[in-house]
């Protein structure tokens, strides 16, 4: 098997500890942001996401993460680079909870 | 591509954590008599110490290095200067373990976007080239392996990533381990071929894996003191080591780093996931 050479252009985390008021969703977004902040590619489209996680869905009562995320960082990418006058993914949510 | 982890953890009782924490060791002949990561660990450090010459100092000086590196980056967890004697005092959690021998419980998330190398310069100054990688699983059960304390998927995984990158590992310059627990950090050392089989200790006591030493190990301070929440530790690690190579780790900053070895480690070793990276000059 082939395998293309691959290379890390972008890397972004949150501080690690106890971050109360900060949700799973709204941790894995921010780190994201950061990543493709970093990697200048806010622009760009991106053909796929992976999210690494161990116990959310026992932890936080959330599962289908890869997908959750897909969507924040795509709003957030939005809001952070190209498009004015979106929800963040912050108001989006406080407005889903309505 | 956009590769992230996170893990929310710290809302939930410890208790309640270790529990859920434990269901990943093996069901029939683990779990079901009510092994826990820490006692597990505790289990192995204590065949470690009888085997391999590890004594209880060797631990805490593994968790003194990596709190001191954890005081230089500020996405840490824990952030406090801990010294040999207080880690060899602090409360007993699975003997020998103290709770300084033990990684915190963390929430935190990680991300990396990764392209094509061919295109990579479009991206960043200074791209961080992915040159090997491994993963390899061992028995489930600890104590049904041949010698419990090799790290059986350690050495595969490690060797598989080192042939993929034509590299031995004394082309290492700075390396990330798994260190949960103290003594992982000791093992996987040694299981990835930077050190023999039971010289871990030698090395750690002789400054080999301080920040200044010959290869460096934790420098982001580690699960010990950067934090493990848990699906983020295995980017963080790559991410701690893209920074080392593109020369922005600042007062952590192993000088000159170009090549780069990570170690993240699932379960109890069952499940193991190795990485090399290289600098693109």
């Amino acid at each position: 098997m082939q395998l293309r050479d691959v290379a890390i252009i972008g890397c972004g985390m949150t501080k690690f500890g106890r971050l109360e008021g900060k949700g799973l969703m709204d941790l894995l977004a921010e780190a994201s942001l950061r990543a493709i902040n970093d990697a200048g590619a806010g622009d760009r489209d991106f053909d796929a996401v992976y999210v690494a996680n161990f116990a959310a869905g026992e932890l936080t009562r959330q599962s289908a993460i890869a997908s959750a995320l897909g969507f924040e960082a795509a709003r957030g990418v939005d809001r952070q680079f190209t498009i004015e006058g979106r929800f963040t993914f912050f108001e989006r949510r406080c407005i889903q909870s309505l | 591509m956009l590769v992230a982890g996170g893990e929310k953890m710290t809302h939930v009782d410890t208790n309640v954590i270790t529990g859920i924490v434990a269901t990943l060791s093996q069901p029939d002949v683990e779990y079901v008599h009510g092994v826990t990561l820490p006692s597990l660990a505790a289990m192995f450090t204590r065949l470690y110490m009888q085997h391999h010459g590890v004594t209880e100092k060797h631990l805490a000086m593994v968790a003194a290095k990596n709190h001191a590196n954890a005081l230089k980056n500020p996405y840490a967890h824990l952030q406090k200067a801990v010294t040999i004697k207080e880690i060899m005092n602090s409360v007993m959690i699975a003997d020998p373990l103290r709770l300084y021998h033990c990684c915190p419980i963390s929430d935190g998330a990680a991300a990396v976007v990764l392209c094509p190398a061919d295109v990579a310069k479009k991206y960043s100054d200074a791209p961080v080239r992915i040159a090997g990688f491994g993963q390899a699983t061992d028995t489930h059960a600890v104590h049904e392996r041949e010698d419990p304390t090799v790290l059986k998927a350690v050495q595969l995984a490690s060797k598989q990533a080192f042939e993929m990158a034509g590299l031995r590992p004394s082309d290492i310059d700075v390396a990330e381990l798994h260190d949960a627990f103290a003594i992982l950090e000791i093992a996987q050392s040694e299981d990835a071929g930077f050190f023999r089989k039971g010289e871990g200790a030698k090395a750690l006591e002789e400054g080999k894996t301080a920040l200044d030493g010959e290869l460096p190990i934790n420098p982001s301070g580690g699960l010990k003191a950067r934090g493990h929440p848990i699906g983020a530790t295995g980017v963080a690690q790559i991410i701690e080591l893209a920074w080392q190579l593109r020369g922005e780790a600042k007062e952590r900053q192993v000088s000159g780093a170009k090549r780069a070895y990570c170690c993240n480690f699932g379960g109890f070793g069952n499940n193991v996931v190795t990485h090399i990276l290289e600098r693109m000059d």
